[in-house]
């Protein structure tokens, strides 16, 4: 066994993934030479400490607050590390000429170029499990000196968005639009809601008593007027426990009174159960309900109204969710951390393709460039419905006053602007990586689960960035020669 | 004849600009061949070429047109470069590593098991005269000292071929001495050696061929010996001989038909002096 073991070791040694560790574990000693690892744990147990300074709106929210921050900061000091440290070790062993050295002894530049790779991958899983381990202690500490609850749920999002007259029957002036189909513009008539639908719920998930944590973005005309609503539940199950419902803070009635002389067979009208709640714009409020007004195939309606009927509200659904039972909270973090690693490995990838071609300076610029850009593209993938909308409009404008109608005159840029707008903007799209794609910032801070198929997706992304930057990368290289 | 080392044929490199405009032709239709077990001189003054050409025998560079081979084989394959050893023209290592480190990190490079690693790193650093510094980060080491562990890295593999790039310079006569009697234990063990210097001694005291460089041609190929010797004089060294004897023995040349152009005392090098008197310092301490 022992002898396997040790011909198995020299097979090893002289295969290329013999070179690939060399290189691998002269990064990971140069960065503990450098003490680059120890000051970067130093710098994580300095900020999270600082998390003592910070104010929060409520004690509870504390532990949140830490998680988001942490995982902020983690980020943070990898992306220096895969930009400053990783994207100069190339352009340095080329400009003190050490890669003279090392290209005459048997080691191929694909070699060099993914032994630097796995090199500053591995000193970036390190610094991520150092991480893990400091933060999730750090935050149980916290959580045990009453600074919050641990723990992570699950979301259930809201399928579609209806806006419907009260009665439930007769669609008015009212729309959910096409760009944003969860979007409810409540106008006309005042007794019109905008409701968002929740159909096939898992109820094993789910406790008791249920949660469901919304955040709304409210718009309406009259500013000073737009956070009053009402807040409304339409359980799909006819069963509606009154006095159940009157503990957790409801009044439930029915939209229209039964009627006396309906037969047994009949179904009972729709029922309601309504709390009048004052919605702020973009701040959270939580509601809880008995997990039997589900019903047997996981339904719910989740309903606003306005507070004064004259007023066009558009309400928007930021997120309207259901929340499963408490998770563990160290496999959410774990997974943060996993999402956040992906992220790293594509900056990293970069960097180490572009210290090919370019000098350590401009290198430097060009990480740091990725990973600002990668993080704002979002923006760019949100605004190319409105661009697409307004090339639509002044289209339409332009066609009219071809007709020799009134010229209408919305649009402030002409069309092959807008064109050029969109084209510039597709192309970073396909060209930029989507640094938001591993943002696992927004759920920790929500206190939900990340759910797993973002890492999968996520994993995929920086599969595809990571094998296409080290390919163009190694081009470069292969034809690089050095003087 | 046996295969060659080391041939060259037609080689060229031309360097480009950005765009892709001819800059300077560096080396220019390089005919070369080194034989098995040689010490090959590769002379010239700076910019000559010598050190592109080195630099495409090694696979660094990639000629522009003509071809390379060391060992037979392109100087780019991973099988070529598993049997030499290169000692750039200077030490460009990791100044964090110690001297035991730097070499079994090349060690590594070459799939050598632990053991044999540690036996090659002990056996070369002693060879250099670094055992008792062997511990120290590079980034301590004088140029001198720096310079020994790139020779030793050089030759972590054992290679059959070492190329060495200027090996004496910067170096003090004692430690250029040491190397030069490095390279000819290299020899005694049978291995080639391509150095390129322009420190003329140097290549005298250690080549057994040499190939003169200049703008980017060789302008000239040979042994040694038979290119330094000056074929219609002679030279006697006389142990013994009294001052006044020194007439009878001119006239003597005179009547035999040759033509005395001078009697001197010969002199030692200054590099001999040197070490001499240190040598002997070194005795008394």
């Amino acid at each position: 066994m022992k002898q396997r073991l040790a011909s198995l070791a020299l097979a090893l040694r002289r295969s290329p993934l013999g070179a690939l560790g060399a290189l691998s574990g002269l990064t990971m000693r140069e960065s503990v030479r450098k003490k680059v690892f120890i000051v970067l744990v130093v710098f994580t147990v300095v900020m999270l400490g600082a998390t003592a300074l910070l104010p929060s709106i409520r004690p509870e929210d504390r532990v949140i607050l830490i998680e988001t921050w942490a995982l902020r900061a983690i980020t943070f000091f990898g992306v220096l590390i895969a930009v400053f440290l990783a994207g100069v070790s190339l352009p340095d062993d080329i400009e003190e000429r050490r890669v003279f050295t090392l290209l005459t002894k048997p080691l191929a530049r694909w070699q060099l170029l993914a032994g630097r790779f796995a090199g500053f991958a591995s000193l970036l899983a390190a610094f991520a499990l150092a991480a893990f381990v400091i933060c999730s202690v750090f935050v149980r500490i916290v959580a045990l000196g009453g600074g919050g609850t641990l723990a992570s749920r699950t979301e259930y999002a809201a399928r579609e968005v209806r806006v419907e007259e009260e009665d439930g029957l007769s669609k008015v002036e009212a729309r959910s639009t096409e760009a944003d189909p969860l979007i409810g513009i409540i106008t006309g008539g005042g007794q019109t809601i905008a409701f968002w639908a929740f159909r096939g719920v898992d109820l094993t998930d789910l406790p008791e008593t249920v949660t469901a944590r919304c955040t709304l973005e409210v718009q309406g005309r009259a500013m000073m007027s737009f956070g009053e609503l009402e807040v409304f539940l339409r359980p799909i199950s006819h069963d509606v426990p009154a006095p159940e419902a009157a503990a957790l803070g409801w009044n439930v009635r029915f939209v229209k009174e039964p009627d006396p002389n309906a037969g047994p067979n009949e179904p009972l009208p729709l029922r309601l159960a309504t709390r009048k709640i004052t919605v702020k714009h973009m701040i959270p409020f939580e509601i809880q309900f008995p997990r039997g007004w589900l019903g047997e195939t996981g339904g719910l309606d989740i309903a606003v109204k306005r507070a004064k009927p004259n007023l066009t509200v558009s309400v928007r659904p930021k997120s309207v969710v259901l929340l499963s039972s408490p998770h563990n909270f160290e496999w959410n973090f774990a997974k943060a951390i996993a999402s956040t690693y992906l992220l790293w490995m594509v900056v990293l990838a970069l960097t180490i393709a572009g210290s090919t071609v370019l000098s350590a300076p401009v290198n430097l610029l060009f990480g740091l460039a990725v990973f600002v850009t990668g993080s704002m593209v979002g923006y760019v993938r949100e605004s190319l419905p409105t661009v697409a909308e307004r090339i639509k409009v002044a289209e339409s404008e332009e066609k009219e006053a071809d007709h020799g109608h009134k010229h209408g005159g919305g649009e402030d840029f002409p069309i092959p602007v807008l064109r050029f707008s969109q084209f510039v903007s597709r192309i970073s799209l396909a060209a930029i990586p989507d640094m938001n794609t591993f943002d696992a910032s927004t759920p920790i801070l929500r206190g939900v689960d990340i759910p797993a198929d973002k890492i999968y997706e996520g994993l995929k992304f920086a599969l595809a960035y990571v094998v296409g930057a080290l390919l163009a990368g190694l081009a470069f290289l292969r034809m690089r020669e050095f003087r | 004849m046996s295969d060659a080392v080391i041939e060259t044929q037609n080689l060229t490199k031309v360097f480009t600009n950005f765009w892709g405009r001819k800059k300077h032709k560096a080396v220019d239709c390089l005919n070369l061949r080194v034989e098995p077990g040689e010490v090959f001189g590769f002379l010239g003054p700076n910019g000559s070429g010598k050190t592109t050409t080195m630099k495409m025998l090694l696979g660094l560079l990639y000629p522009t047109s003509g071809t390379a081979t060391v060992l037979g084989k392109d100087p780019t394959h991973i099988g070529t470069k598993e049997r030499i050893g290169f000692l750039p023209e200077e030490s460009y290592l990791y100044k964090f590593l110690t001297a035991v480190e730097t070499l079994d990190f090349y060690g590594k490079l070459f799939g050598m098991p632990r053991s044999l690693r540690k036996a090659r790193a002990e056996k070369l650093l002693d060879q250099v005269g670094l055992k008792e510094a062997k511990n120290r980060p590079v980034r301590e080491y004088s140029k001198g000292m720096a310079r020994r562990v790139g020779l030793a890295q050089a030759l972590i593999n054992d290679p059959e071929v070492i190329f060495l790039d200027e090996p004496t310079s910067g170096l003090d006569p004692i430690v250029s001495r040491q190397v030069k009697d490095l390279i000819l234990e290299l020899k005694r063990q049978g291995k080639t050696v391509f150095m390129s210097s322009h420190l003329l001694a140097d290549i005298e005291d250690v080549c057994d061929r040499v190939g003169i460089m200049h703008e980017g041609q060789l302008r000239a190929m040979g042994s040694l010996k038979d290119m330094i010797r000056i074929p219609d004089k002679t030279q006697f060294l006389v142990h013994g001989l009294e001052t006044e004897k020194r007439l009878e023995v001119a006239q003597a040349i005179e009547e035999a038909g040759g033509l005395l152009e001078d009697i001197t005392e010969p002199r030692r090098s200054l590099e001999e002096l040197f070490l001499s008197i240190i040598g002997k310092r070194k005795e008394e301490n």
